[in-house]
């Protein structure tokens, strides 16, 4: 039987797990407050696939149009009440996440298992005001959701293990692979993530090189698959400044964790990478 | 090294190749494929035999111990006066290293590190010493071995080996947390972040030692609290090995490490003494 998914949040991530999803035969109810921004979610999505079809691709038309037929448009909560799994995308806020969740916990079906893909906030705290905590976790998908192969399962204090059982599963089901980490800052990409942005963020407070040498070195020489600053400028300055700053308020303000002045500043001034079209690099057209 | 005989034409052009074993050998090698022949720093008369097709002379020794000072001097004692003298500068600045031979104007520094000396980049330090000349020449030996430069501020660490060791530090923080295990750790970040190794099967890669050393001396340069190295790193840098619950099997060896002090990681040339676990594990189920 395919696996039935509820997404809360059609933002960037919502509509990117919903299009994973789709892709693997799974049901997909994609929940927003905002009729219309469903509606816009999905023809994104339309169009998305549309460049998913190519002559040597692995979908063809009647493959997409058939993702496309697995997605309903849900603005009701309770009418995620069947789902196998309910997916919370919505901004990393912690009241928000906790009423959204103990909302969640009433609706849902006893048997439903609760996610949240928050990228710094506690899956426990986020858990702490449902009556069923056990079945909550974190599920990190990865930007760009669609090519990166790893989902990060973040086992919260009180979360069962036929609760990791069961989303192991369903990513397996997504055709991803999965590690479990602890309900601790930053779980395990993040915090590691935050030494490599870190690093190269006070390497260029220092001026030890530009920018573009910065990343060069770290691409061609280093391996990795993209540099500090063009990641930065991808997710959002304001965005990543915002998540580093709560990773240092979680780590008891470790100098280890500081965030960047840097980016303090660019974010203050509106430069806040691709969606200003400007940010460390300036050629988004 | 290819064996010179009377008879072998020599390459048009030969460099002095000195430092690490692996490291030496691995830049030797590169330098072959250019046809570069490599002189033994040590055979001062293979080195003046050469002298006149001699391009520059590298240094490879990554830790900045007596070593690394002793061979640098024999190299400014022995290479022709105007050759630049191109040393791995990642634990040690280019300057200070300066301060250790009479030229100190002909040396450079450049990332000789474990797991990037094949990049088609590599970066160079320069000190305010160093010539322009210098700088050209060194230039130009990377440029016969088609690598592109590019230069950066003569600092420990420099680019791409400060940021890998933080890295590894923190994923090894982490396991000592608890957050996930190794394994996992290194599956998440090459899947998850495009990492081209898992941060601890970098490590194992670098050397563990090699690892705290730099970070101590990055720690030491900056007086960061940032680059403190985790307990774990310390273990591993020490032993070579994670600690494990089989170590405390009855009557086998238990390894208790005593936490180094700061800039004094153990020497990866020395070999480690590692507890005899077959005697252990036979004496174990004897009884």
């Amino acid at each position: 039987m395919a696996l039935s998914i509820g997404i809360i949040g059609a933002g960037d991530m919502g509509v990117a797990i919903a299009h994973l999803a789709a892709l693997n035969k799974c049901t997909v109810a994609l929940y927003d407050i905002n009729d219309e921004v469903i509606r816009r979610a999905i023809e994104r999505i339309r169009t998305d696939l549309k460049k998913q079809v190519t002559d040597d691709g692995p979908f063809t038309r009647d493959d997409l149009q058939l993702a496309l037929e697995r997605i309903k448009k849900r603005t009701q909560l309770a009418d995620l009440d069947t789902c196998d799994i309910i997916i919370e995308a919505a901004m990393e806020d912690l009241r928000v996440k906790r009423d959204l969740f103990k909302k969640l916990d009433t609706i849902a079906h006893y048997t439903t298992r609760l996610v949240s893909t928050t990228s710094s906030l506690s899956i426990t705290a986020i858990a702490s005001g449902t009556k069923k905590p056990e079945r909550i976790a974190g599920m990190r998908f990865f930007q760009p959701v669609l090519s990166r192969g790893l989902i990060e399962i973040v086992r919260g204090m009180h979360t069962s293990d036929e609760t990791i059982d069961a989303i192991e599963q369903a990513a397996g089901k997504l055709g991803r692979q999965t590690i479990v980490s602890r309900d601790t800052p930053g779980f395990v990409v993040s915090r590691i993530q935050s030494q490599y942005y870190g690093e190269a963020l006070r390497l260029l407070q220092d001026e030890a090189a530009s920018v573009e040498t910065i990343d060069r070195l770290l691409t061609i020489q280093g391996g990795f698959t993209s540099g500090p600053f063009r990641m930065i400028d991808e997710a959002g300055i304001d965005t990543h400044f915002e998540e580093s700053y709560a990773l240092f308020e979680r780590m008891f303000t470790d100098p280890r964790y500081r965030p960047s002045d840097i980016e303090r500043q660019m974010s203050d001034g509106g430069v806040k990478g691709k969606k200003t079209k400007k940010g460390f690099y300036d050629n988004y057209a | 090294m290819k064996k010179q005989t009377p008879d072998t034409p020599h390459a048009a052009h030969a460099a002095v190749v000195t430092g690490d074993e692996s490291l030496a050998r691995e830049w030797t090698a590169l330098l072959e494929q250019h046809d570069i022949e490599c002189i033994p720093a040590r055979d001062a008369r293979a080195l003046k035999a050469a002298s006149s097709r001699l391009t520059a002379a590298y240094e490879l020794t990554v830790l900045p111990t007596d070593e690394k000072k002793e061979r640098l001097r024999f190299i400014d004692a022995h290479l022709p006066a105007h050759l630049p003298i191109i040393s791995s500068s990642v634990t040690v600045t280019a300057l200070a290293q300066s301060q250790w031979i009479d030229a100190r104007e002909r040396l450079i520094g450049f990332c000789g590190f474990p797991t990037l000396l094949g990049s088609p980049l590599i970066d160079i330090s320069l000190t305010p010493y160093t010539t322009d000349a210098v700088v050209h020449q060194a230039r130009a030996c990377f440029t016969a071995i088609e690598k592109e430069t590019v230069c950066i501020q003569d600092r420990t660490g420099m680019i791409t080996p400060g940021i890998i060791a933080q890295v590894i530090n923190e994923a090894l923080m982490a396991v000592q947390h608890n957050v996930a295990s190794a394994a996992s750790i290194d599956t998440a970040m090459k899947l998850a972040a495009g990492y081209p190794f898992g941060p601890i099967e970098w490590g194992e890669k670098i050397g563990f030692a090699t690892i705290a050393a730099l970070l101590d001396a990055m720690r030491a340069e900056t007086g960061e609290e940032r680059f403190r190295t985790s307990q774990l790193l310390r273990q591993l840098a020490a032993s070579g090995k994670f600690w494990s619950e089989n170590q405390l099997a009855p009557e086998a060896p238990v390894l208790v490490q005593e936490e180094l002090p700061l800039g004094d990681a153990p020497d990866p040339l020395k070999p480690v003494v590692r507890p005899k676990k077959k005697k252990a594990a036979a004496r174990a189920t004897s009884k």
